[in-house]
């Protein structure tokens, strides 16, 4: 399965990514644009449930920026998951059933197909709350600068 | 193709028990001619029925349960019949049997063929040449009742005409007419719509429409890259006056090389803010405080609960195929089916490892929001101060002007003004020639080439399709009116030949009377006469048959049943003289009351075949075979 995005994604962050970009100023990597994507929609419990994803992966593992991450990303994801499957924070057994649900130790991304499949539709439901909420970007500092702001301010729909 | 009847077999046929027919002679050799006499009610119309359901295709397999219990024996019991036939075609021999089951009310066939492809097969088969002519209609021109004559004269009758339609099979004109209309309807189907002219010339015009469009797009993208080309050009030549100007006095000079210094720093550091930004943003813990909340909460939760708990997995994939279980109890497959399904929903060597990983990696990271967000007051920091150095040129000009030079704002504002149409004309260009157009709810074919071109494209589809499926119907229409010309032009010329040739037999045949065909329009019509009597209509109608069967590319035999019982006695003779003429073989089923002036005209030939078939009420007929025999008869 892998990292994909929907074409919604490429079209909003037209503006300010570039893969040729060596100065920073533009994104560089479409795993950014994921991220960003993915971290709007895990802090909204939101996931697309029939995302238009693209037929081809933007990548098959964690690029070298992001490789230390990997372990938050994953426990981002049982958590939310949790929260939103309503999982009682004594039930052990059910816990312990996502978690091998999600996890693939012999994947290059630790996670199944199916945590990999889910992270795709937070991520594919997070474009659809960034377009909404913010307008097409520009600048990549101002965007920056504004995707932080939607944060503090809860604009992004966040649940507590 | 040349096709005579050889013979026939009755098995439980009516009145018959069981006969047989055989009209060849002991050389092989068929007779020409062959009278049968058969009193009224012995079997004479069910004869030519079944001869006629053994020769032309569907047959008797269009026959119901009625049909076929129409042939059971009067004078006996019986649950089956039946009628055998044998045909030769050129040199092939082939024996049809018509099986009857008068209890089930079904019948089937069988064909044996003898000649270059022999055996038996439970089939209705005729020969590759025959298949297709031999239909009902076309049979029941030769295996014909008197009925059929009568109806070629009859005005509003169009059976004169339409024998010539089927015996010179210009109906076979028509059937490929009928199949150029199907073909069209399959064409007017895949199109989906229905075809004119008018809705070609409909779609031609918004095919035309969208590419002017597409074209008008490409104009215009050239335009607009022309144009920033040259806005780019000149923004350089106004920089370049406004270096100049600028270099002409020291002290603004220095303080716009400090400010440019400053400026490159600046920038310099908000990149470098941006990237520690992004360092910040690819921790989740970082992002926002809930995230962490999120984070440590899992921790604590895992912490609680002991998770991950000691490795199960293989224990129980181990236990599963153990013979007993820890508790001293049997394992047996149902067990193991148990422990394995359950095995899976516990964690593994692996997946205790990389929990453990997760477990160790939330324990010990330290969030740093608080570090997040100074950066990001740094960076909007940053931005403010690239908007003072840029207010900062921006007074430089002003003191510049003060001085006494006017010229530098004016090239600034027009700098700032190219800067707005250089970017107005690089969105612009963007937009029109975005390949992505899917993505983008802005972009549709009235600003976006590649959007423009496939819906152009799209519409000249349909249009080359209708287009193509006009064309193709307005040509086979035009095939039709060929063969429909074709086929007029040869039914005239068929018209006036065997007129003229009717024509001819009759003068023959009536010779105290002047009886001469004028037209054929559906029946035959006469010159100066309306009407003829009941005998000069036979005599007539047997001449225009005669004429018909004689020029056909295939040689038929003539079944007739009481050609001769309404004519009188020079009318008989002269038919009988001339029917032998008409015919290659001839079949006549009699009623005693034709000998006279009739059969008995045969009598001195020596290519005739008799048989008599006659029988007492609720007895089986009896056959009786010679000319002797067919005298006596009465």
């Amino acid at each position: 399965m892998s990292f994909k995005i929907t074409g919604k994604c490429r079209s909003f962050f037209q503006y300010i990514y570039d893969k040729e970009e060596k100065d920073g100023k533009k994104l560089r990597l479409l795993f950014d644009e994921y991220y960003l994507c993915l971290m709007v929609g895990l802090a909204s419990e939101m996931y697309d449930e029939n995302p238009e994803l693209e037929a081809s992966e933007i990548t098959d593992r964690y690029p070298e920026e992001y490789r230390q991450s990997r372990d938050f990303i994953a426990g981002l994801l049982i958590a939310t998951e949790r929260r939103r499957q309503g999982i009682p924070e004594n039930d052990s057994k059910a816990l312990e059933r996502l978690m091998t649900r999600y996890l693939d130790p012999e994947s290059r991304t630790r996670l199944s197909q199916e945590g990999e499949h889910r992270l795709n539709q937070y991520a594919a439901r997070g474009i659809d709350i960034l377009m909404d909420v913010m307008g097409t970007p520009y600048e990549l500092e101002e965007f920056l600068i504004a995707y932080l702001d939607c944060f503090q301010e809860n604009r992004f729909y966040i649940r507590g | 193709m040349k096709i005579r009847i050889l013979g026939w077999d009755y098995e439980n046929i009516r009145r018959i028990g069981k006969l047989s027919i055989d009209l060849t002679r002991s050389d092989g050799s068929v007779y020409e001619n062959a009278f049968i006499m058969m009193p009224n009610g012995t079997g004479k119309t069910t004869t030519l029925r079944l001869i006629r359901a053994i020769l032309s295709i569907p047959g008797a397999n269009e026959w119901v349960e009625k049909d076929v219990r129409s042939f059971r024996p009067v004078f006996k019991e019986a649950s089956k019949g039946k009628f055998s036939l044998k045909v030769m075609f050129d040199e092939d021999v082939y024996y049809y049997t018509l099986h009857l089951n008068y209890d089930l009310g079904e019948v089937r066939y069988e064909t044996t063929r003898v000649g270059r492809s022999g055996g038996l097969e439970a089939k209705h088969l005729q020969p590759m040449s025959m298949k297709g002519v031999l239909t009902e209609e076309f049979v029941s021109r030769f295996i014909f009742d008197g009925e059929q004559a009568q109806k070629t004269l009859n005005a509003g009758s169009k059976e004169a005409e339409k024998a010539i339609l089927y015996l010179y099979q210009l109906d076979k004109l028509d059937d490929l007419c009928k199949q150029i209309d199907k073909l069209i309807g399959i064409k007017q189907e895949e199109s989906k719509n229905h075809i004119t002219e008018r809705s070609v010339s409909g779609y031609r015009r918004k095919s035309e429409k969208l590419e002017k469009n597409y074209q008008a797009l490409c104009a215009e993208y050239a335009d607009a890259l022309s144009s920033l080309k040259s806005r780019k050009q000149r923004k350089t030549v106004y920089e370049q006056r406004y270096q100049k100007i600028i270099s002409k006095d020291e002290q603004i000079r220095n303080e716009q090389d400090e400010l440019r210094q400053l400026q490159d720093e600046t920038v310099k550091k908000k990149l470098e803010s941006v990237g520690r930004i992004m360092s910040y943003i690819r921790r989740p813990y970082n992002l926002q405080m809930e995230m962490h909340i999120r984070l440590q909460g899992l921790w604590q939760n895992m912490q609680t609960l002991r998770l991950p708990r000691n490795v199960a997995k293989e224990f129980f994939n181990e236990l599963a195929h153990s013979e007993e279980c820890v508790c001293g109890r049997e394992i047996g497959e149902t067990e193991r089916e148990f422990i394995l399904k359950r095995a899976d929903d516990y964690l593994g060597q692996n997946e205790f490892a990389v929990l453990n990983e997760i477990k160790t990696a939330l324990k010990e990271y330290t969030a740093d929001g608080q570090g997040l967000n100074a950066e990001k007051n740094n960076l909007e920091a940053l931005l403010s101060k690239e908007q003072e150095i840029s207010n900062a040129f921006d007074r430089l000009d002003a003191i510049l002007a003060n001085k006494g030079n006017q010229e530098v704002l004016q090239v600034k504002e027009d700098m700032r003004r190219l800067d707005g149409e250089i970017e107005v004309l690089e969105r612009k260009c963007a937009n029109l020639n975005s390949k992505d157009y899917h993505n983008d709810k802005n972009l549709s074919s009235d600003n976006n080439i590649q959007a423009a071109y496939d819906k152009w494209q799209e519409a000249k589809a349909v249009y080359d399709k209708a287009n193509g499926t006009f064309a193709f119907i307005r040509k086979a229409e035009r095939l039709k009116t060929y063969i429909l010309n074709v086929k007029e032009s040869a039914m005239q010329r068929l018209k006036e030949y065997i007129i003229q040739e009717t024509n001819h037999k009759v003068r023959t045949i009536i010779k105290n009377d002047t009886i001469k065909i004028k037209n054929i329009t559906g029946h035959l019509i006469f010159e100066d006469r309306e009407g003829l009597s009941e005998g000069q209509n036979l005599a007539v109608a047997y001449a225009y048959l005669g004429t018909l069967f004689e020029h056909s590319q295939n040689q038929f035999p003539f079944v007739v049943d009481s050609p001769a019982a309404a004519l009188d006695l020079n009318m008989r003779r002269e038919i009988a003289m001339v029917m032998p003429g008409l015919f290659e073989q001839m079949i006549i089923f009699v009623t005693s009351g034709e000998k006279q002036g009739f059969a008995e005209t045969y009598y001195a030939r020596s290519d005739v075949k008799y048989y008599v078939i006659e029988g007492k009420r609720d007895k089986a007929a009896v056959l009786k075979e010679g000319l002797a025999e067919f005298k006596k008869s009465r």
